[in-house]
């Protein structure tokens, strides 16, 4: 168990800026996640943590202690690949022993341990094959098991689930939040499906191109989002943005928006970019209605439907009642539930 | 029938002259080896003895054995050396930067001469009188400098070893570093993670996991230790006496020096045979046991 603390770091690869110069600090047995679109930076910055590369500046501190040039095997941190990372020519016994066996461990000693950690992840049926008779979710479950059988200070795992069957990746997911909580050891998660980071994570960090654009719980990143990149990026469908302009507390937009806002104290601005979940409009009638316009499109999906409609410029789509149906080219009108009203500026894209 | 024609058709080129420039030569050279025919007596292929060349062989011909001898230390160490010394080499250069890729490209140059020509040039480089690699071993190793290479008994062998070894290593560098290169990088990153340091990495992580590429090296390369010739031919002659006088140096000499061709030829068999079991069990590692 301990916390990282990573100051000022950043990584170039000659020109390329692959981490831009930043700090964090990830807390003792927290679930941190990292999340973004490809090539944002989250594996160079776990393999950083790892030691696999070293920073082109600043210092990664675990538990307070700076191990910036420390090799990995003096870290005392686990890792979980993307591939895996099982050595081919090991039965999934000596797979998960391996640290163990390089840690000096008895062959007894070993076995107890290996032997408890294959009961936890499922595995003691199969600890005499070899990582190639396995499946996937399986070479996974060795994976975990020989991250965690030698309880590091620091458990990293990049990607984890993204080579399993969606069905798995569910049922993956909720055995990895089960490990780290009753285990309680600090996590640090990389992916790039939204969903993986709001169920697993105590924190995100959420990167783009280097630059981390938000870190907080997934409340925060879900109700607060820090920018439009943020506020665009989680949720699905994404949230609905609107490019208008704000006058004594009044949105407008072309297409006839019209959004008086709770909060009236927000200075009068000619470039506002209004966001809001579908979820947090309700379908009403066009006439009166803060949004109105022509339905573009209706969609079922079992438990709601979602009505997109053509205002001014932009494509607006809001959850309704399962019940609700459409007619084609009907006048569809929403109405916002203020409380989750988002603004932004125009040009920075900062949340106001 | 009409498509086993064209098949056979097909393949009948190949078949005439794999007949023509394989089978016969080597039929021919077995029905020699059953012969008594010595070219200093007579031209015509002498009387016909059955088994006697091999029963001479096998049972009345010390010199012989010596030659297998010679062989097999030859081959045992520069074997050995090569694998080792290559290993080594890939796993120095490897990487991708300038600076690695041209030293590769200068040492395969070694490898890209023809053995008679590596034989023939070090020769020159070591002879006593004028060798610039001579100069160097006296300079450096004092004890040495008197020492007529590759005509004293206790350096000639080893001279042939290490000028094989200098021919051979840059190829199996290469097929080394080929294999490391398609290793899966994340198990090294796994070992470095668990703990591991670069020891343990390289022989219990990456090694293992050659294991069928350093099989097949070591195989090929005993093939070719075995019938290697022409350096023997130009840079010992199979001496000091015969030191140095490898089984396919025996046979081109009784071939060739002592014109006994149906003795040669049997002697020639005996090694061929050897040689068709290294090349089975060479074969059967590449194209079988992948189960
Ligand atoms: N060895 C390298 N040499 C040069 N550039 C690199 C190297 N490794 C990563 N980069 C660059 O650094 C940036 C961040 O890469 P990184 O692998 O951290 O992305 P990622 O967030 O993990 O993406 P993904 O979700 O696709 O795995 C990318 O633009 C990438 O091209
Ligand atoms: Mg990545």
């Amino acid at each position: 168990m301990a916390s990282v603390e990573l100051d000022g770091i950043g990584k170039k690869f000659g020109d390329v800026v692959g981490v831009a110069t930043q700090s964090m600090t990830i807390h003792d047995g927290e679930f941190m996640v990292f999340l973004g679109p490809s090539g944002c930076g989250k594996t160079t910055t776990m393999r950083m943590i790892a030691g696999l590369l070293e920073p082109s500046e600043g210092r990664v501190l675990v538990d307070g202690e700076d191990v910036t040039y420390d090799a990995p095997k003096d870290r005392d941190i686990a890792m979980v690949f993307q591939n895996y990372g099982l050595y081919p020519h090991m039965s999934v016994g000596e797979n998960i022993g391996y640290p163990l066996k390089v840690r000096g461990l008895s062959k007894a000693d070993r076995k107890a341990q290996i032997q408890d950690v294959a009961e936890r992840v499922e595995l003691t049926q199969l600890l005499d094959r070899r990582p190639s008779a396995l499946s996937g979710g399986q070479r996974q479950r060795v994976a975990l098991a020989r991250a965690i059988v030698r309880r590091p200070k620091v458990f990293l795992m990049d990607e984890p689930l993204s080579n399993l069957d969606a069905q798995l990746r569910v049922s993956m997911r909720a055995e990895i939040k089960h490990l780290q909580q009753e285990m309680g050891i600090t996590t640090v998660y990389v992916t790039h499906d939204q969903i993986e980071a709001l169920t697993l994570a105590d924190r995100i960090v959420i990167m783009q191109k280097g630059v981390i654009q938000q870190l907080g719980t997934p409340e925060e990143i879900y109700n607060t989002p820090a920018n439009l990149f943020v506020a665009n990026f989680i949720g699905s469908p994404s949230m609905n943005l609107i490019n208008g302009s704000l006058e004594n507390g009044i949105f407008t937009a072309p297409g006839g928006v019209h959004v008086p806002l709770k909060d009236s104290s927000q200075k009068n601005r000619a470039n506002v970019v209004l966001g809001i979940r579908p979820e947090d409009m309700s379908v009403c009638d066009a006439v009166g209605a803060m949004i109105s316009g022509v339905l573009y499109n209706s969609e079922m999906t079992g438990d709601a439907v979602f009505a997109t409609i053509d205002v001014g410029e932009a494509r607006v789509c809001a959850r309704g009642d399962r019940h609700l149906r459409f007619q084609k080219a009907q006048k569809v009108g929403f109405d916002l539930d203020l409380d989750y009203v988002h603004l932004f500026d125009g040009k920075s894209g900062a949340r106001l | 029938m009409r498509d086993s024609a064209l098949k056979w058709g097909l393949l009948a080129p190949a078949i005439l002259i794999s007949i023509a420039m394989l089978f016969y030569p080597i039929g021919r050279s077995f029905w020699y080896s059953l012969h008594d025919w010595n070219l200093t007596i007579s031209p015509q292929l002498g009387p016909f003895i059955g088994l006697d060349n091999y029963v001479r062989l096998l049972t009345d011909d010390p010199q012989f054995w010596h030659s297998v001898w010679v062989s097999c230390v030859f081959s045992f160490f520069s074997v050995f050396t090569t694998i080792v010394v290559s290993m080594l080499m890939a796993l120095l250069l490897q990487g991708s930067r300038q600076l690695e890729i041209n030293v590769r490209s200068i040492l395969v140059l070694a490898f890209a001469m023809s053995p008679a020509l590596v034989g023939i040039s070090w020769r020159f480089l070591l002879a006593p009188e004028f060798g610039a690699a001579d100069a160097v071993i006296g300079w450096i190793f004092p004890r040495w400098a008197d020492v007529p290479i590759l005509a004293d008994t206790s350096t000639a062998m080893v001279a042939l070893v290490l000028v094989d070894v200098w021919h051979w290593a840059p190829y199996f560098m290469l097929t080394f570093i080929g294999a490391l290169a398609s290793l899966p990088q994340e198990t090294i990153e796994a070992g470095q993670i668990d703990g591991a340091g670069r020891f343990r990495i390289f022989f219990g992580i990456v090694l293992p996991q050659l294991k069928g590429v350093l099989a097949i090296a070591i195989l090929l390369k005993t093939i070719f230790s075995i019938k290697m010739l022409e350096q023997v031919i130009t840079m010992t002659s199979g001496g000091p006496g015969s030191e140095t006088s490898t089984v396919p140096h025996k046979v081109y000499e009784t071939a060739f020096k002592f014109y006994d061709f149906g003795y040669a030829a049997a002697m020639a068999y005996f090694l061929a045979a050897a040689m068709l079991v290294l090349a089975m069990i060479y074969s059967r590692m590449l194209f079988g046991g992948q189960k």
